[in-house]
């Protein structure tokens, strides 16, 4: 199938708002567009050969350059011959008869003659090489050999209609994707923040909100950040995902919800429409990024084509220009995606931000050491009584010192509150424990095994590191 | 006494580990003992091996080191012909905080940066420092003789 169906069937497919199907690549026009170029090319006897032939390319300097000349705001492709200072085309060329005639003719008649001290020309290169850089940007201001090259070569202009017009149409194009992304960028992140004030009322702890549903909550971000629906969160592959894979991701996540009756066990009816929502944004952004996709595969396709059917090599020079476009840098879809991540998620505080690194429970209760390290109590009494002096996390020497003093009554509370299973449970594993451990059982079975484990280290005889 | 909640975790967090080349697995019904394979680092000559070793957590786990070993006979100065490793984290500077995972981890460094200068295989030890390339060469043949391969790891799996 062709592309240009594809394209329109895509966005005819998919439920795009109707300005967007009127802001996208015009696919078609700009095909037509194309073989206008090639027809106005041909008309002045540089069929697709013939400009292979004299056109620079990344090995060879050649007599006709193509470049994009300003910024992507404002910008112009140009077309550029270089002649003889007499105005004459350069004989040594082997060019079709028509070619020479047609080029001859637009020298005299009235091909723009470049200025050479617009300055264009690499002041230290070598004659054969005296063509313009295919840089915009890098043109020195006034060179000081301008009048030693005049004397030796001119560049002509070959005006172009078509072509400038094709890269027209094309920017205008960008102009309004840029304005459709815009505007969806901040219709989402309002939603963003609308939501977020919402959530936070349903989700507060009991003590303020005995229908608190923030243990389902909870679950549902769980579940969200280990979908990794935009971002795939294995650190091998930390990249904006394809909106394909988005979308299967999506529906995975959406899929688990349900299997695990999540939104039977909300207790505010609200928390059920809120979820919606939460559904729509992530449904908005895919929408976004997978119209961003197309239409990044139909600026890829036109390009080609009209490089296929010029052979002028837009597609070298071109996209230096759009990496500057917002569009076009994917980045307002993965900036979206992270306002998901630091508005909403942060709202329901996850078990994992609050564990003892060495027992990997709930740190209760927490103590603070000197080093700004939080561990559980139970945990810490242990490294005491083994007289392990240094903090596990960092190994500042500043077990010993820790007393009552040290415990962080704020966090204390805040893990009550927003925890109150797990706290429950944990304090009933560490009475357990003490009990234990009042029967000495267990302290006499470990210093055993610590005294075992010393005379291994010293019969191996290694010295550390 | 029953396994704590810690080891539970960080068994289920090492049976999801893919792409590091570092894989453990609970051998047969006891869950403090497991069968561990580490792939030789990149441009070491332990490059293209898959090395096993055994690793036992002691009762007073974190608060003692695992017990690791390796199984594969291998050529490195920081560990002996029984495939006992010199490394300071699994003796004095042990921290609660490590886990498995860094543990092993830390091993494949090793692997990738021998330390002559703190030798446990005296022999190994000596030819590293008289003659690196020889004694690397000697490495790489170990490797080969004797560790699997990572392609048959790959056709296993």
């Amino acid at each position: 199938m062709k592309f240009g169906h594809t394209f329109q069937e895509a966005l005819a497919a998919d439920t795009y708002p109707p300005e967007w199907v009127a802001a996208a690549i015009r696919y078609r026009q700009l095909k037509k567009c194309i073989k206008k170029v090639q027809k106005e090319l041909v008309s002045l006897g540089l069929c697709g050969k013939t400009l292979q032939q004299l056109l620079d390319n990344g090995e060879r300097k050649g007599l006709i350059s193509y470049w994009f000349q300003g910024t992507l705001k404002e910008f112009a492709p140009m077309l550029v011959l270089t002649i003889d200072p007499d105005g004459g085309i350069p004989v040594d060329l082997e060019l079709q008869e028509d070619t020479r005639k047609a080029l001859e003719e637009l020298v005299k008649g009235g091909g723009k003659i470049i200025d050479i001290t617009d300055g264009f020309i690499d002041p230290n290169g070598s004659p054969r090489e005296e063509v313009p850089p295919p840089h915009p940007d890098d043109s020195p201001e006034g060179s000081d050999c301008a009048e030693e090259e005049e004397t030796k070569k001119s560049y002509v202009e070959i005006p172009l209609h078509a072509d400038v017009e094709f890269f027209r149409m094309l920017t205008s194009e960008l102009e309004s994707l840029d304005m459709i992304q815009a505007n969806e960028e901040k219709r989402l992140k309002a939603q963003v923040v609308a939501l977020g004030n919402m959530l936070s009322a349903v989700s507060m702890p009991k003590r303020f909100n005995p229908k608190s549903d923030i243990y389902a909550w909870r679950e549902i971000f769980r579940i969200y950040v280990e979908s990794g629906v935009f971002f795939s969160t294995s650190e091998a592959s930390e990249k904006v995902r394809s909106a394909d894979k988005a979308q299967e991701q999506l529906v995975a996540f959406g899929e688990k919800i349900q299997s695990l009756g999540l939104v039977k066990s909300f207790k505010n009816k609200e928390s059920t429409d809120l979820l919606e929502e939460f559904l729509n944004i992530n449904g908005g952004l895919l929408r976004l990024l997978r119209f961003q996709e197309i239409n990044k595969t139909a600026m890829r396709k036109i390009l080609k084509k009209f490089d296929k059917r010029t052979n002028l090599g837009a597609r070298q020079t071109f996209p230096t220009l759009l990496s500057a476009d917002p569009f076009f840098a994917n980045t307002i879809s993965k900036a979206l995606a992270f306002t998901i991540s630091n508005q909403l998620l942060p709202l329901i505080p996850q078990l994992d931000d609050y564990l003892c690194p060495i027992c990997s429970s709930i740190s209760i209760k927490p103590v603070r050491l000197s080093c700004s390290h939080v561990f559980c109590v139970r945990c810490l009494v242990k490294l005491q009584r083994e007289r392990k002096r240094f903090c596990p996390l960092c190994r500042g020497d500043v077990v010993m010192e820790a007393n009552a003093a040290n415990l962080d009554t704020a966090l204390y509370n805040f893990l009550l509150q927003y925890f109150p299973k797990e706290t429950r449970e944990k304090q009933l594993e560490n009475e357990a424990e003490v009990r234990e451990e009042q029967f000495g059982m267990v302290r006499r079975n470990i210093n055993e095994k610590r005294a075992q484990a010393q005379r291994d280290a010293q019969e191996m005889g290694c010295s550390i590191m | 006494m029953s396994l704590p909640k810690r080891i539970l975790k960080e068994t289920e967090r090492l049976r999801n580990e893919k792409d590091t080349g570092i894989k453990a697995t609970i051998h047969g019904d006891n869950l403090r003992y497991f069968d561990v394979e580490i792939n030789g680092p990149e441009g070491s000559p332990y490059e293209g091996g898959v090395f096993e070793l055994e690793l036992f957590l002691p009762e007073d786990y974190p608060m003692s080191p695992p017990k690791v070993r390796f199984l594969t006979k291998i050529y490195h100065p920081n560990i002996d012909r029984l495939g006992r490793i010199c490394l300071d984290i699994l003796k004095n500077n042990w921290s609660p905080a490590l886990q498995i995972r860094t543990v092993l981890l830390s091993i494949q460094a090793l692997l990738g940066a021998p330390n002559p200068d703190d030798p446990l295989a005296n022999d190994v030890a000596q030819k590293w420092k008289e003659d690196e390339n020889a004694a690397k060469a000697t490495a790489r043949q170990w490797t080969k003789e004797y560790a699997k391969k990572v392609s048959d790891q790959k056709e296993e799996a």
